[in-house]
C-alpha cells in the first residue's frame, strides 16, 4: 500500500477508529473501577494530516500496519502506586486484549531526561464488518508524568532553536520537580490512612453520597466528623455495616425524603438549634441505630457530650422516640 | 386548646373555652410532634371501660364519623375534664389535636399543666447594656419537662363495637390523685392489668438472665431482679432497669427480647402474681446441690460470695451460723412453699 493509499483509507474509515478508541477507554474505565482506582480518561484518533504527515516524515515499509498509534487512549490517575495497580490488572485482564506493553518509568539510562508512565498496545473489540484489527495504543500516567510529557515535546524534542547549557539544566531541574510531586504525593497519600479517624471515611463518604440524594445537601463535614467519632464504637467493622445500613436507606427512602423536606436543609425549622441533626448526613446512620441499638447510641452520645436534645428531636420526629426513663 | 382551671370546693367550675381552632406554624407544629411523640413512646394500650361513666369514647366516635368537628367535640371534652378533676387537680391546658400516625389519622388529647420559666432579654439602662430576667408562669411543653396524661386514638381502633388506643397515665410526683385521666376522664381502663403485666416483665427478665453465661454476671442480674421487684417504685421501666442494673452490651439485647414478649416500656408494677418467686435466689450445680438465699444476702456485705474460677466453676461461700442439718429426698418447689435446704 502507498502512503497516499494508506492517508485515503484512514481518511474512509476514521469513524471505525473513533468506535475503537471509546470502546478501549471503556475496558480501561471498567479495569480502574474493578480495582477502585480513579482518573480521568481521554480517546483520541490521530487527525488526518498528522498521519500524512508522519507517513512523510519516516520511512515505512507498510504505511498502513506499521503506524500503530492511529488511535490511542490515556488515562491520568492520582499516584504512582495507581498507574502501577492499573498496568498490572490490564495485562491481565480479559477485558482488554493486550498485545506488548512498556513501563517507561524504568530507569535506563540515568542521565537521559525521561519522566513518562506505562504504554500499552492492545486490540480493540472488533466489530463484524472488520477486515483486520485495530489497535490502539494506551497511555498510564500520573498527572505530573503527563505534565512532563506535554511540556518536554515542545522543550526538548521539537524546539525552535537548540538549548543552551543553562536552559538544558534547568529542564533537568524541571524534570526533578516533576518527579518529586509525584513522590510527595505518594508519601501524603500512604500517611493519610494512619491518621485517628480515617477509618470512618469509607462511611462518611457513603452518608455523603445517600444524604445528598436524598436531601439535596451535604451538611458540615466537621461536625460529621465529630459525631461519627463519638459512635464509632457501635460501628467496629465499618465494611461489615456498610451493607446494613445501605439497606436500610434503601427502604427507608421515601420516608426518609419527607423527614428532610419536613424538617431538613432549607426547611423553616432548618435554623433551629434543635434541629441541627436533620442538615447533616450522619442523621441517616443516627436513625438506623435509634432502631437497633436505641440505648447504645444513647449511651454512647452522652459520653461523647454532645447536645442531647439534637438526638432527642431527631428520634422523635423520625418515629423511634428516646422513651422517657 | 382550652383552659382548665382550679375546682373550686362547693361550686361547679367551668373551663374557659376557645372559640376557635389555634392556628399552628411550621415551628408549633414540629414542636408538638417532636414533645407528643416523646411522650407516647410509653404509652399503653386501653380499651372502653363500660362500667364507668364517661361521654369521652362517644364524643371521640362521633367526630371519627363526621358527626362532630374537632372544635365541637374538644369543648365537650374539656367541660367533661374539668368535672372530672378535684380540687387539688393544678389548673392547665387540655390540647385537643387531630393529626396522622404512620399514615392513619389519630386524634390525641393530652392535659398539661402551666411551668414556670425565666426570659432574659437585653436592654439598656442608663446607657448601660444590661440582661433584664422576665418571669414567666404559663409556659408549657417545655423541653426536659413530661408530659404524665396524654392519650391518641387511632381511626382504626374506633367503631361501634370497638373503642381503643393507647394512654400514658403518669402521676405527677407529689400529687395524690391517681388515674382520674385514664379512668373518670376517658372512661377506659388498660388492655393489660398491671399485675399480668408484671408477672410478664418477671418471666422475660428472669429468662434473660437464665441466658447469661457468666455465672457471676447471671447472679448480680438476678439479684437486680430481686431488687427492682421489691422496691418501693411504684412504676417498671424497661429501660430504666436495663440502664441502672445492666452491662452496656446487653441493654439493647434485653429491651429487644421484652419488645418481642410485647412487655411495654413502662406501667404500673403490683407484684400480686410474682410475690412467691422473690423469696429466694435459687441456685442449683451440676454436683446437685441446692442453695436457697435471701437476696440481700447476696449483695456486699452479705453473709453470702459468689467467686468464679478460670475453668468456668463457680465457689459459692455461705458464711452464717448453721441452725440446721439433716437428711433430705428429691426437693420439689411450688410458689408458695417454704424450704429447708
Amino acid at each position: 500500500m502507498t502512503p497516499d493509499e494508506a492517508v485515503a483509507r484512514f481518511k474512509a474509515e476514521r469513524p471505525r477508529f473513533e468506535r475503537a478508541a471509546q470502546s478501549v477507554a471503556s475496558a480501561v474505565s471498567s479495569s480502574a473501577r474493578a480495582i477502585d482506582v480513579t482518573g480521568r480518561v481521554t480517546s483520541r484518533v490521530k487527525e488526518v494530516e498528522s498521519y500524512r504527515g508522519k507517513l512523510a516524515i519516516k520511512s515505512y515499509s507498510d504505511p498502513w500496519a506499521d503506524v500503530t498509534d492511529k488511535c490511542g487512549v490515556r488515562m491520568i490517575l492520582e499516584r504512582d502506586t495507581d498507574v502501577s495497580a492499573l498496568y498490572a490488572a490490564l495485562v491481565r485482564s480479559d477485558r482488554v486484549d493486550v498485545i506488548s506493553h512498556e513501563d517507561k518509568r524504568q530507569i535506563q539510562d540515568p542521565s537521559k531526561l525521561e519522566y513518562t508512565g506505562v504504554h500499552l498496545q492492545v486490540v480493540a473489540d472488533g466489530e463484524p464488518t472488520d477486515t483486520d484489527p485495530i489497535q490502539c495504543e494506551v497511555q498510564l500516567r500520573t498527572a505530573a508524568q503527563d505534565l512532563w510529557s506535554v511540556v518536554s515535546h515542545s522543550l526538548l524534542y521539537k524546539p525552535t532553536v537548540p538549548l543552551p547549557a543553562t536552559e538544558q539544566h534547568a529542564v533537568y531541574r524541571l524534570v526533578a520537580l516533576t518527579e518529586l510531586f509525584d513522590l510527595e504525593v505518594e508519601r501524603i497519600m500512604t500517611v493519610i490512612p494512619t491518621l485517628p479517624g480515617y477509618e470512618l471515611s469509607p462511611l462518611l463518604k457513603f452518608l455523603e453520597s445517600e444524604f445528598a440524594g436524598i436531601a439535596g445537601s451535604v451538611g458540615k463535614k466537621a461536625l460529621s466528623v465529630s459525631v461519627l467519632d463519638g459512635i464509632k464504637a457501635l460501628v467496629p467493622d465499618v465494611d461489615a455495616y456498610l451493607p446494613q445500613l445501605a439497606q436500610f436507606t434503601s427502604e427507608s427512602r421515601e420516608d426518609l425524603r419527607s423527614l428532610y423536606n419536613q424538617h431538613g436543609p432549607g426547611s423553616e425549622m432548618s435554623a433551629d438549634f434543635d434541629y441541627t441533626l436533620f442538615s447533616q448526613p450522619e442523621s441517616l446512620i443516627l436513625v438506623h441505630l435509634l432502631t437497633s441499638q436505641p440505648m447504645a447510641l444513647e449511651a454512647a452520645w452522652a459520653v461523647a457530650g454532645m447536645p442531647r436534645q439534637w438526638l432527642s428531636t431527631l428520634a422523635a420526629l423520625a418515629g423511634v422516640p428516646l422513651n422517657e426513663i | 386548646m382550652h383552659l382548665l382551671q382550679q375546682s373550686t370546693k362547693g361550686s361547679p367550675t367551668q373551663p374557659v373555652l376557645s372559640e376557635d381552632l389555634t392556628p399552628l406554624n411550621t415551628e408549633s407544629r414540629s414542636f408538638l410532634e417532636e414533645r407528643l411523640a416523646t411522650a407516647l413512646s410509653v404509652a399503653r394500650p386501653v380499651t372502653r371501660d363500660a362500667a364507668v361513666s364517661s361521654v369521652v369514647p362517644k364524643t371521640i366516635t362521633d367526630y371519627f364519623d363526621g358527626a362532630r368537628t374537632l372544635l365541637e367535640i374538644s369543648q365537650v371534652l374539656a367541660t367533661s375534664m374539668q368535672d372530672v378533676q378535684s380540687g387539688i387537680s393544678p389548673p392547665g391546658l387540655l390540647l385537643v389535636l387531630e393529626g396522622t400516625r404512620s399514615g392513619q389519622d389519630v386524634l390525641v388529647l393530652a392535659k398539661l399543666e402551666h411551668e414556670r420559666g425565666a426570659r432574659a432579654t437585653q436592654t439598656v439602662v442608663d446607657g448601660k447594656r444590661v440582661y433584664d430576667m422576665e418571669f414567666l408562669r404559663d409556659l408549657f411543653l417545655t423541653t426536659g419537662s413530661k408530659v404524665y396524661k396524654v392519650a391518641i386514638f387511632p381511626r382504626n381502633q374506633i367503631g361501634s363495637t370497638h373503642f381503643g388506643g393507647e394512654v400514658v397515665d403518669r402521676q405527677v410526683p407529689g400529687h395524690g390523685v391517681a388515674h382520674y385521666f385514664i379512668s373518670d376522664f376517658l372512661g377506659c381502663d388498660y388492655t393489660q392489668r398491671a399485675d399480668v403485666l408484671t408477672e410478664t416483665f418477671h418471666k422475660t427478665t428472669q429468662q434473660y438472665v437464665d441466658a447469661i453465661v457468666d455465672p457471676a454476671k447471671r447472679a448480680r442480674y438476678q439479684v437486680a431482679l430481686l431488687s427492682e421487684m421489691q422496691s418501693n417504685n411504684t412504676e417498671l421501666s424497661v429501660r430504666a432497669f436495663a440502664t441502672n442494673y445492666l452491662d452496656a452490651e446487653d441493654r439493647d439485647p434485653y429491651v429487644a427480647q421484652m419488645n418481642s414478649a410485647v412487655v411495654p416500656m413502662t406501667f404500673s408494677k403490683d407484684i400480686g402474681l410474682v410475690r412467691a418467686y422473690l423469696e429466694r435466689v435459687l441456685m442449683e450445680f451440676e454436683n446437685g446441690s441446692v442453695a436457697l438465699v435471701p437476696p440481700a444476702e447476696l449483695r456486699d456485705g452479705g453473709s453470702v460470695s459468689i467467686d468464679e474460677s478460670q475453668d468456668g466453676r463457680t465457689s459459692l461461700r455461705i458464711e452464717d451460723h448453721l441452725t440446721r442439718m439433716g437428711s433430705k429426698g428429691a426437693l420439689k418447689f411450688s410458689p408458695g412453699d417454704s424450704h429447708d435446704a
